[in-house]
């Protein structure tokens, strides 16, 4: 350990161990003192350790949980909105279905399809050029009458039932 | 060094004053602290339920919606009516700074009157409506006026995408989705519950969250009824109805075995979708509000009731006394003069004469239990509302003169759907089965649980094939000529009668034609009423209703891939003058008959069909030709080769029609028919 004492320049302003000006002048000497604690350990108290983990872990899982809450709040309104976007847009869809089901309905009305039929050239066919067309293993249906009133036979391709 | 020291031991010096500051920063902050906690604690708790409140005003808004009803089917699943969310058009008067010109722009625009819609902005503040459930073009036009305090609300509106079809049957909806008749009215299930949606929104107004609760859409229908049986019986009543120049007409047609209605037809009509431009007389459910005398047509009930109380027999020979008849003072008179005529042909001619004769035989008592029995009197409980039971005095009531008139038809009055009812039961074997107009109910994946079709013996098994073979002599040889269906035998009845007037008295000039039958007419897979109100040109049910029925049972039976029982039909419809040649040979030979003597063996039988040649092809101009050649076999090509077939129909000398490859499957005509030489033959190969 070694001291040293020194000469100060005078101060700029009066320490306060200083008396006012004007009342004394007497040198003062400031003495240093170097002091080596790096060979110094500090003791390790474990307890002091583990409270110091376990607060930095509860930190950890309490910022974690806020942290959470957060996000899943933030999520949860995004996805709100996303949720109310498709809810908007599936009713949507479903009101085009309906419209196209409406639609569908409309051109498949009996009477405009006979009025278009009938511009077409088409007519009822009279009952002796309906067939009734029997799978070879089914009984005949007592009908084989139908057959002679049949000049020129085809299969029946396009019948108009609704008609007359 | 030195330096260092100093600054260190600088600041040993200043310590406690940086201190003081860090009490005070600390002070500063707790204070704050304390602040925010006390006012944190005076918004969560004290004003807490106020707050939540303002904000819930803020963000949350409630919307009703509107069910939506149900839609309803016909039996194949085609939609007869839905339901569509449309937009409605309102106003907020106080949002509008110009009323008069808002009024002027949206006036044409939406087809209003101007100063009417003026009216409504300037009585109103918050709300009131612009015009409602407008057409998507009406909505595009008023965006583009893009004016302030016109907005817009969805609704819902109902529509019939197949216009009149089945009109008084469906019914129709206001203006508020309520329904005002037919089904829509009769089915309160189909209205659904209004709900209501919670919708939480931010700044923007954009919905963020939502909830829905209470509502429910209504529940749908299916009917019975078959939107092209239906669209033949529209059509048939209509031409008919328009031929005659008809105040009205009625056409039912039911499966009799099951109740089930297929089609059930009303004229006039109307569109349900404009129904305010239809007459009020148009949207009356006739099949089963119409009351009237039936005429002829109830005469299934006297002779039935005879036949089965074994009164009589179909072979009885009655004496019609020259078409005249005396009854407590009143004569009775036929429109022709039979004499002596079998209770077949009594039925087939549709003597009244006949008829009251065997209504004296039953009694006043039996004939009224008869006539209860087939379900006149009372209402069949079909599925539509504003159903009448008709009129059915009870014998207590009858005058002398009444089993008369209740004998042939008069003095009752029944409702269509009564009548087709009891024609029905004929035709199923004697059950009278309530009639049927809904098939299903049901909502998503649950369906109700409908009642079994319920039905009660009426006449004996035996009664009712009698009763249908006399009723197919009707056709074949009777008043009902003109009902004969092309390709099949039929049955039915005709009836004529006299509308009352306004004085209270039988009308000389109005009366009501009908035609009640069923086909084919031994195994009936439909039961057909044809009625037309007040006809002019023609009065009788043959003349009037029977083409009809005739056009009505031709299509719907090849609609319904019935069997042809009767193909020659077609020729005996082209042979009516050869049919009227037999019809007077029968005739004279009536007069040989002796009074009330049974010719079971020498009288032909009622239902004995005229025989006509079988084998007789229609020329390409459809001239009937009588082929007196030898017919050929038809022979079976199923496993044959194309090639095999090809040879063979080359030698038999058929026209080869093909379909398909690998061996023969199918084949018209089928083996073993016989058909002429040359004719087609249409064979379909597969693997």
């Amino acid at each position: 350990m070694a001291t040293l004492a020194t000469t100060l320049p005078g101060p700029r302003r009066r320490p306060r161990n200083q008396p006012v000006s004007g009342r004394s002048s007497l040198p003062v000497f400031y003495t240093v003192k170097r002091i080596d604690n790096s060979r110094l350990r500090r003791e390790v108290n474990p307890e002091q350790r583990r409270e110091c983990y376990v607060l930095l872990g509860l930190t950890a899982v309490v910022f974690a949980f806020v942290f959470l809450f957060a996000w899943q709040h933030f999520q949860c309104v995004s996805f709100g909105y996303q949720i109310e976007q498709l809810k908007t847009e599936r009713a949507s869809l479903e009101e085009w279905n309906h419209q196209l089901r409406l639609e569908q309905a409309s051109l498949a009305d009996p009477q405009r399809i006979d009025t278009l039929a009938r511009h077409s050239g088409l007519a009822s066919p009279t009952p002796d050029q309906i067939i009734r067309v029997e799978r070879s293993g089914e009984a005949p249906s007592g009908n084989e009458e139908v057959a002679r009133s049949v000049p020129k036979l085809g299969p029946p391709t396009a019948v108009i039932t609704s008609g007359h | 060094m030195a330096t260092q020291t100093l600054e260190s031991i600088s600041t040993m010096m200043e310590r406690p004053r940086t201190i003081n500051r860090s009490l005070i920063l600390s002070g500063v902050l707790a204070l704050w602290m304390v602040g925010l906690l006390v006012r944190l604690y005076q918004l969560e708790i004290f004003e807490y339920v106020e707050l939540l409140s303002r904000a819930q005003r803020q963000q949350q808004r409630t919307l009703e919606v509107a069910p939506e009803r149900g839609a309803i089917y016909d039996r194949q699943m085609h939609p007869l009516a839905m339901s569509l969310a449309v937009e409605s058009v309102y106003a907020v008067p106080s949002d509008i700074a110009n009323k008069e010109l808002a009024a002027s722009l949206l006036a044409p625009l939406l087809d209003l009157d101007r100063n009417d819609l003026l009216g409504r902005l300037n009585a109103f503040k918050s709300f009131c409506w612009v015009k409602r459930k407008i057409s998507s073009q009406e909505v595009e036009r008023v965006l583009d006026l893009n004016l302030k305090g016109i907005y817009f609300q969805k609704e819902m509106k109902r529509f019939y995408p197949k216009g009149e079809l089945a009109a008084p049957v469906l019914g129709y909806v206001g203006l508020d989705d309520k329904g005002l008749g037919g089904l829509e009215y009769g089915f309160k299930d189909i209205e659904g519950k209004p709900g209501r949606v919670l919708l939480a929104e931010d700044a923007r107004r954009q919905s963020f969250q939502s909830s829905e609760w209470e509502g429910h859409a209504g529940k749908s229908l299916v009917l019975t009824l078959d939107e092209n049986v239906q669209y033949i019986a529209e059509k048939a009543l209509g031409q008919t109805v328009q031929k005659f120049h008809a105040a009205g007409g009625v056409a039912i047609v039911e499966n009799p075995n099951t109740g089930e209605i297929l089609a059930m037809a009303g004229a006039p009509s109307f569109d349900p979708n404009n129904y305010t431009d239809s007459v009020p007389l148009a949207r009356i459910d006739r099949p089963v509000s119409m009351v009237y005398e039936p005429g002829s047509v109830f005469k299934i009930v006297t002779v039935s009731a005879a036949l089965e109380e074994n009164l009589t027999t179909p072979n009885e020979v009655i004496d019609c006394q020259e078409g005249s008849i005396t009854i407590a003072g009143h004569v009775i008179h036929d429109d022709e003069r039979f004499g002596l005529l079998t209770v077949a042909e009594v039925l087939a001619h549709s003597s009244d004469v006949g008829a009251i004769k065997l209504g004296l035989r039953l009694g006043d008592d039996r004939l009224y239990e008869y006539i209860r029995r087939f379900g006149f009197g009372a209402r069949t409980n079909v599925d539509l509302p504003g159903e009448e039971r008709g009129i059915l005095r009870p014998p207590s009531a009858w005058s002398a003169i009444s089993i008369g008139a209740v004998s042939m038809g008069q003095e009752v009055g029944v409702t269509p759907i009564q009548l087709v009812s009891a024609y029905s039961a004929i035709a199923n074997g004697g059950i009278l089965i309530q009639p049927r107009l809904v098939r299903d109910v049901y909502r998503g994946n649950s369906h109700d649980t409908l009642p079994p079709a319920r039905g009660r013996r009426v006449v004996s098994e035996q009664t009712a094939a009698t009763m249908r073979q006399m009723f197919a002599g009707v056709i074949d040889h009777g008043t009902g000529t003109t009902a004969r269906v092309s390709g099949y035998t039929a049955g039915g009845k005709t009836g004529t009668a006299q509308k009352i007037d306004a004085s209270g008295h039988y009308s000389k000039s109005h009366y009501i034609a009908s035609f009640a039958g069923f086909a084919p007419a031994d195994k009936p897979a439909i039961a057909i009423l044809v009625t037309i109100d007040s006809p002019v040109g023609a009065k009788y049910g043959r003349d009037v209703a029977a083409p009809a029925f005739a056009s009505i049972a031709s299509q719907t039976l090849s609609y319904l891939n019935i069997p042809q029982d009767n193909p020659s039909s077609v020729l005996q419809v082209a042979s009516s003058a050869s049919a009227r040649s037999l019809r007077q040979q029968r005739r004279s030979r009536e007069d040989t008959r002796t009074k009330n003597s049974e010719i079971a063996e020498a009288a032909p039988s009622p239902v004995q069909t005229v025989s006509y040649d079988h084998g007789v092809p229609r020329s390409k101009s459809g001239t009937m030709l009588l082929n007196d050649g030898p017919l050929a076999t038809v022979p079976d090509f199923s496993g044959m080769a194309l090639r095999a077939v090809v040879e063979k129909c080359e030698t038999l000398g058929f026209e080869l029609k093909l379909s398909g490859s690998g061996v023969g499957v199918e084949q018209v005509p089928v083996a073993g028919a016989k058909v002429p030489p040359g004719s087609g033959i249409w064979v379909r190969f597969g693997r």
